[in-house]
């Protein structure tokens, strides 16, 4: 498979560097603007892209011909990379959405997810397009479905993060912007069949996370996950919570209206205050040899709740990715959130020859066969664990 | 119409503070500032007794149009420290009583300059009538009656709130400024500096319970030097104490890069990040149900015949009904409202341009205090008036 990754940031440089390591990857083409010229390293490739200059893109794209694109540069790009690929005839893969309010107001969600508006030129094709397939959304999704899979009806789904970062000192794991994009972001709730937009940070609760961790505050997030999983799967109700040991200092951003795009006046100057605080914040990048972030960690529960021959039954699957000491030794280069999420994107990519289904989808619509394969995989990955519960 | 005073400076916080309690007092004010519609309750329910003028700081000529326009004997000055030489040398010139909240200490210094001027003049220029400097003033005042010689004086103010939720200070500006500006001491009569948040500690105060307190540059330090050298006064230190709920938010602005006066490039523009925070935290409100209180505090170490002697005044400011929504500034407006009057009323008989630790009767102002709830203590005792 020859795979070509757009964007060698935080976790577009880690995601090569994973899938280099795959015997049943040819190479691995790396593009990014940050590279000034074409260099090869065995099967590695580096070449210079600009997303911005659509001919420049095609021409590359028709140079080199992947079999597989994965958008790793931010997800205003997905667009425009759908179209290329539909054009010629090439599988996709990315790790979020634009998750833009849409403006169809009869849309069923508040949010669009820009990706499937190429659903009918992709089928047409016979090219696939897995979407949203990161660790979050992305792994989550497919746990989603196995856990739902083992009901007759759901009821309930609880998606339940963990972002320690071992510190509530303010840092920025990759990009401010989009660190505050998240912040600023409202979240969206499935209620009752229905989606519902709620104020960020709202929904406070304790979650009792299996251990290390117990019992933790978690608050609603805007995750994309929300927008996919209730068009694939049947359940009444779906909310995405986190435990973030950096939620004072986000909700303080939010709650002071540092992070709002409305503009306010200064000295007759109309300022967005969300591009301003962009400009004010240091570049505190996470270091990850320090040592204060040695037991930073991502793990996420999924808790499924329905019916199950009549009875009533929660399904939890709890699972724990590496602590960055750990990440560390892999020498990747990679932190507690990129490491998670790039490794979770090289199982879904090496699963893509596998998939059968032709158009755009996100993971929780992956059959039990892919679905399997990419879950032993996940097994058999140094210091991840994966657990799964029956709770009632 | 001639009102008995003139608020510079209206349409702030303490400003409105002042204001209002005139206003509910009887007297008439006139009210001057940049931003009408924060006081347009003021000037609708006392139509007879206010009026509005806009001032702008950095034109002098507003304010003394504004000051000649409203015929008063009394200004009272809310405006920010910065501002406060260039008010006293108009008031002097235009031969006007003034007071105001306080000034960093070299504008403090250029107001003493004034003194021979307002003494010939046969006015007061009182400057530093709030909370701290203010009422810490005036019972280090008090106290020091009490003493043949002092040492050490440490000096300060603790709060705390009743819900663990970050409200925007008085001045945002001044408490960044707090957190980040050399703090000056004073040890063995010479001026030392320090850095605030390296010298950050623990201490206990009767009524807040223990909190974070660390130095901070305030006038007292120039004042209480100035006036009680004589005494033989050689260390002053001024702490600030602060929740920790507030303490961590504040730190956390720090950090973030909002307390910087270092302009951003804003797609041409410029502009400071501490400005762009105030104007952001301008219409922040405090929740509904919150209130605030204060325990203000100065320790002096000296001696009476021959005998170490060690008083702690403290004024304790709980939150006071009807008043909720000004947490504990109303312990910088009252005082500044208080003294005004007592200037009106002649009871300030000192002429000439000082600090309240010369010149104002504590008796008198802490009677005032009292009927606010603000209460005085002498070493955990309530003074006697």
């Amino acid at each position: 498979m020859k795979i070509m990754i757009l964007g060698h940031g935080a976790i577009g440089s880690v995601l090569a560097k994973l899938l280099h390591k795959e015997d049943s990857v040819k190479s691995v083409i790396s593009a990014d603007m940050c590279f000034k010229e074409e260099k090869k390293f065995g099967k590695m490739c580096h070449i210079h892209i600009n997303l911005e200059n659509r001919s420049q893109f095609r021409a590359v794209l028709e140079k080199h011909m992947p079999d597989l694109i994965i958008n790793a540069a931010a997800p205003r790009f997905n667009s425009d990379i759908l179209k290329e690929c539909a054009k010629l005839e090439i599988n996709y893969m990315d790790m979020a959405a634009c998750w833009e309010p849409d403006p169809d107001k009869t849309a069923l969600s508040p949010y669009k997810i820009e990706q499937f508006d190429f659903d009918m030129q992709f089928r047409e094709k016979n090219v696939l397009g897995l979407i949203e397939s990161g660790v979050s959304p992305g792994m989550t999704n497919l746990f989603v479905r196995e856990c739902t899979d083992e009901f007759d009806e759901i009821e309930d789904v609880k998606i339940r993060l963990i972002d320690y970062s071992g510190t509530d000192e303010f840092h920025v794991a990759w990009s401010k912007e989009s660190l505050l994009d998240e912040i600023s972001s409202k979240p969206l709730v499935y209620k009752d069949g229905k989606f519902k937009i709620v104020e960020p940070f709202s929904g406070e609760e304790d979650y009792k996370f299996p251990a290390p961790y117990g019992k933790k505050k978690v608050s609603l997030i805007c995750q994309d996950e929300i927008g996919t999983i209730p068009f694939f799967i049947k359940l009444k109700n779906l909310d995405i919570k986190d435990y973030d040991d950096q939620v004072d200092i986000h909700k303080f951003l939010y709650e002071l209206g540092l992070v709002s795009k409305e503009k306010i006046t200064i000295k007759n100057i109309e300022i967005s205050p969300f591009e301003f605080v962009n400009k004010v914040l240091p570049d505190i990048s996470f270091n990850n040899e320090d040592p204060k972030f040695s037991e930073a960690q991502f793990a996420f529960a999924v808790e499924a709740s329905g019916k199950i021959k009549g009875k009533k039954g929660t399904i939890r699957y709890f699972v724990l990715f590496p602590k960055q000491k750990e990440i560390n030794k892999l020498g990747l280069n990679a932190n507690f959130i990129s490491y998670p999420t790039a490794l979770s994107a090289k199982m879904f990519a090496m699963a893509i020859p596998r998939i059968k289904t032709k158009g755009i989808i996100p993971p929780e619509a992956l059959d039990r066969e892919v679905r399997k394969f990419i879950l032993s995989e996940l097994d058999r990955t140094k210091h991840v664990i994966v657990k799964k519960e029956i709770l009632k | 119409m001639a009102f008995d005073f003139i608020v510079l400076g209206a349409t702030g916080m303490q400003g409105r503070i002042v204001v209002r309690d005139l206003l509910e007092t009887g007297y008439s004010v006139l009210l001057c500032g940049r931003d009408k519609p924060r006081v347009s309750h003021f000037l609708n329910a006392y139509k007879k007794r206010t009026g509005f003028k806009f001032i702008e700081a950095t034109k002098i000529t507003t304010i003394i149009n504004a000051i000649k326009f409203s015929k008063s004997n009394v200004v009272i000055n809310c405006m920010e420290g910065d501002w406060n030489y260039e008010v006293f040398k108009a008031c002097a010139m235009l031969g006007v009583n003034c007071i105001d909240l306080g000034s960093e200490i070299p504008v403090t210094r250029k107001q003493f300059s004034l003194n021979n001027i307002m003494k010939k003049k046969n006015i007061v220029g009182i400057t530093g009538i709030g909370s701290v400097p203010g009422i810490g003033n005036i019972m280090l005042r008090y106290a020091s009656e009490k003493f043949d010689t002092i040492e050490n004086i440490h000096l300060g103010f603790a709060w705390d709130s009743n819900m663990k939720e970050f409200v925007v200070p008085f001045s945002i500006e001044s408490v960044l400024e707090e957190f980040t500006d050399r703090a000056p001491i004073v040890e063995d009569r010479h001026f030392k500096y320090k850095i605030p948040l390296s010298n950050v500690i623990k201490e206990h105060h009767r009524y807040i319970g223990t909190e974070k307190e660390l130095l901070v540059r305030h006038p007292e330090q120039y004042t209480f030097l100035h006036y009680f050298s004589r005494k033989g006064l050689k260390n002053i230190k001024f702490y600030a104490g602060f929740p920790e709920h507030s303490f961590k938010m504040i730190l956390s602005l720090i950090k973030l890069g909002f307390a910087s006066k270092k302009e951003i490039n804003y797609f041409g523009a410029k502009i400071k990040p501490m400005n762009f925070l105030t104007q952001m935290l301008k219409n922040l409100g405090a929740p509904e149900g919150y209130t605030e209180k204060e325990n203000l505090w100065v320790h002096i170490i000296g001696t009476k015949n021959g005998k170490r002697r060690d008083t702690m005044m403290e004024c304790l400011v709980p939150p006071l009904r009807g008043w909720e929504s000004a947490g504990c500034n109303i312990d910088t407006g009252f005082p500044a409202s208080v003294l005004a009057q007592m200037v009106k009323k002649g009871a300030i008989t000192e002429r000439g341009c000082f600090s309240p630790e010369m010149g104002v009767p504590p008796s008198i102002f802490f009677r005032e205090l009292k009927k606010k709830k603000m209460r005085v203590f002498e070493n955990g005792k309530v003074i006697k008036l």
